[in-house]
């Protein structure tokens, strides 16, 4: 009951975790994107400036915006204020190329692209501050041009008038709310496919872990029925039931490293490749002991230090190694999976290569997709190099395969040091 | 604390952001400085020229004094596009194109204004009609006579209405014939410095 229950909370912890990713991933790679955006900004003020020699403003205000919005990211950095800036930055910038072009209509356009550009971040908020740069500049100096002060020339319109001022807010009021509206709904959307997603891999985990009790007492009492009988024909369907539980099983841990992998935030701890190389090979020896026993040659270059999640390292390994004995050629001399591990301060390279049966090069394509298998006397789920390519992306690396039939295969790995 | 220092370095930067557009605006909105020995050329006096650009054909001259580097120059193109487009069966336009390097041809400066009309680089012309600025607006009458001098309009973007100076003049010459009295606004040159653009 207590291992329940703290499975449980490890569980509500993890799919925490998996979701911030999820959110994470969609603010960084908009940041990423907002970065072309302002340096793109900055690019167009500069263009503009040749027209009517208006470099002052293009240089002076671009850079005070720019810089507006990279301080603020880097003062605040574990609050959200740097988007709302962007959005009165792509304000001030829209602004100054409306005044860089002197009021041509055209580059009111702006106020709808910076709109339609806030939407990556998918709150509705960010609007605001471009809205209210809108209403309150053209309110203040429509009306004191209006009311007739002499310094201030503000539109090149001669009525602007109360009523036109109320159809122009309206109109890009409307744009805002609209744009505003797609990043609620988009938001509304994202969390609503989180939590079907996370309830879905709590599911798999959940279903997949109960799923092994029972197997491992099947295998428990058939073994304890094995023990009661020497009649041959008995002992080989024992053996039989017992090979299809050991299969089963193996399936089920393959799903439960790949809900693992979905659920489980990257934990970045010190590898010894020497020590987990070692260990997985070991307790691989053995796996089908019905094959030739296969030469595991494990050569770690150097000693540097290197910095990866652990247990999806190890998902990864186990995997290709395990593939590596189980697909042996029975016509080979010396069967062997020859392991290299070459680590630099940036990232580590694993080559495991064999001298296998091969992958066809029409089937090297497909191997890492989901339940793809070869062919169907293929033993395995077809899920344990789809999980390997997971692994290595959480990661941020790399896999490659070559492969040639009756020579061998090498998978090459990149992954960064971190 | 660190959260006051943040928020008054941004509240300095909005303020250099509001004090370049207040400088650009305030800069733009001084009237040219009068040149050291500069001679006054009043209303009515008689224009002796270097350069005849006056056909003497009984219309009155228009002359568009010209920088093609200057901004101010540059919005104004539209509005002389226009004026050029209405008047030219009654009168003379002519472009007086005031720049340092000579380089400038006339098919240049007409692509440029995308107008037609003869293009002078005679700098002189600009002393003769008292012009310090670009752009301004000169017109003379059949018999050489300064008519207007002064702005074309009180906006930089010529599109104020209200204060289209030199078509007033224009249309006081042609239809009354009679000399009316302009404001400061259009009199007081604004725009350019010559022969370069400072500003």
């Amino acid at each position: 009951m207590a291992a329940n229950f703290q499975l449980a909370q490890s569980n509500m912890k993890n799919k925490g975790n998996a979701n911030d990713l999820f959110i994470l991933q969609i603010k960084t790679k908009s940041d990423k994107l907002i970065n072309y955006f302002l340096g793109a900004y900055f690019l167009i003020g500069l263009l503009l400036a040749g027209f009517y020699d208006t470099w002052l403003v293009a240089i002076g205000i671009g850079s005070l915006s720019l810089l507006a919005y990279y301080s603020t990211k880097v003062l605040f950095p574990k609050s959200n204020a740097y988007q709302y800036m962007l959005s009165v930055v792509i304000g001030i910038f829209m602004a100054q190329f409306i005044y860089q072009m002197h009021g041509l209509f055209e580059m009111h356009f702006f106020a709808f692209i910076g709109s339609a550009v806030l939407i990556t971040y998918q709150k509705w908020k960010l609007q605001i501050p471009l809205l209210l740069i809108v209403l309150v500049h053209h309110a203040a100096f429509g009306y004191s041009q209006f009311i007739g002060i002499d310094s201030v020339y503000f539109t090149q319109l001669d009525y602007m008038d109360l009523g036109t001022f109320i159809m122009h807010t309206i109109l890009a009021g409307i744009i805002f709310f609209i744009c505003g509206l797609w990043a609620y709904h988009f938001k509304k959307y994202s969390d609503i496919l989180l939590k079907t997603n996370s309830e879905l891999d709590k599911f798999v985990y959940s279903v997949s872990h109960d799923l092994r009790a029972p197997l491992a007492s099947i295998n428990g009492v058939i073994e304890l029925a094995e023990s009661d009988t020497s009649d041959p024909v008995l002992q080989e369907r024992f053996a039989l039931m017992k090979g299809s539980i050991h299969k089963l099983d193996s399936f089920i841990k393959d799903i439960l490293d790949y809900s693992r992998n979905a659920r489980v935030a990257v934990n970045n701890e010190q590898i010894n490749f020497q020590e987990m190389l070692t260990e997985i090979t070991g307790n691989l020896k053995y796996m089908e002991h019905h094959q030739r026993m296969v030469d595991i040659k494990i050569n770690v270059m150097n000693e540097l230090e290197f910095r990866s999640d652990r247990s999806r390292l190890n998902i990864v390994l186990n995997n290709l190694i395990s593939n590596a004995i189980r697909y042996q050629d029975p016509n080979a001399e010396n069967p062997y999976v020859d392991i290299r591990v070459d680590t630099s301060d940036t990232e580590t390279s694993i080559v495991i290569k064999d001298n296998g049966i091969g992958i066809q090069k029409e089937n090297q394509e497909k191997i890492f997709d989901m339940f793809y298998r070869v062919s169907n006397k293929t033993a395995g789920s077809g899920l344990g190099l789809y999980i390997v390519k997971e692994a290595v992306d959480t990661l941020n690396g790399r896999i490659e395969v070559e492969s040639e039939p009756g020579k061998g295969t090498s998978f090459n790995i990149r992954i960064p040091n971190n | 604390m660190k959260k006051w220092i943040a928020i008054s370095w941004l509240i300095f930067l909005f303020s250099g952001i509001a004090t370049v557009f207040w400088y650009n605006e305030w800069k733009y909105s001084l009237p040219t400085p009068v040149p050291k020995n500069y001679q006054s050329v009043e209303i009515g006096d008689y224009i002796n020229l270097n350069t005849s650009i006056n056909p003497h054909n009984g219309k009155p001259v228009f002359v568009h004094f010209f920088n093609p580097n200057c901004p101010c120059s540059k919005f104004n193109i539209p509005h002389v596009r226009s004026l050029v487009k209405e008047y030219s069966g009654e009168v003379n336009f002519v472009t007086v194109a005031m720049c340092r390097d000579s380089s400038h041809t006339e098919a240049e400066i007409q692509d440029q204004t995308g107008i037609k009309t003869p293009v002078y680089f005679d700098q002189s012309l600009a002393k003769s009609c008292g012009v310090y600025s670009t752009p301004q607006a000169v017109i003379l009458t059949s018999d050489n006579r300064l008519f207007y001098r002064g702005n074309f309009n009180k906006s930089r973007y010529c599109t104020d209405k209200k204060s289209y100076y030199a078509r007033i003049a224009l249309d006081s010459l042609l239809n009354i014939h009679t000399q009316i009295v302009f404001s400061q606004s259009a009199l007081k040159a604004y725009g350019c410095q010559l022969p370069t653009c400072t500003k």
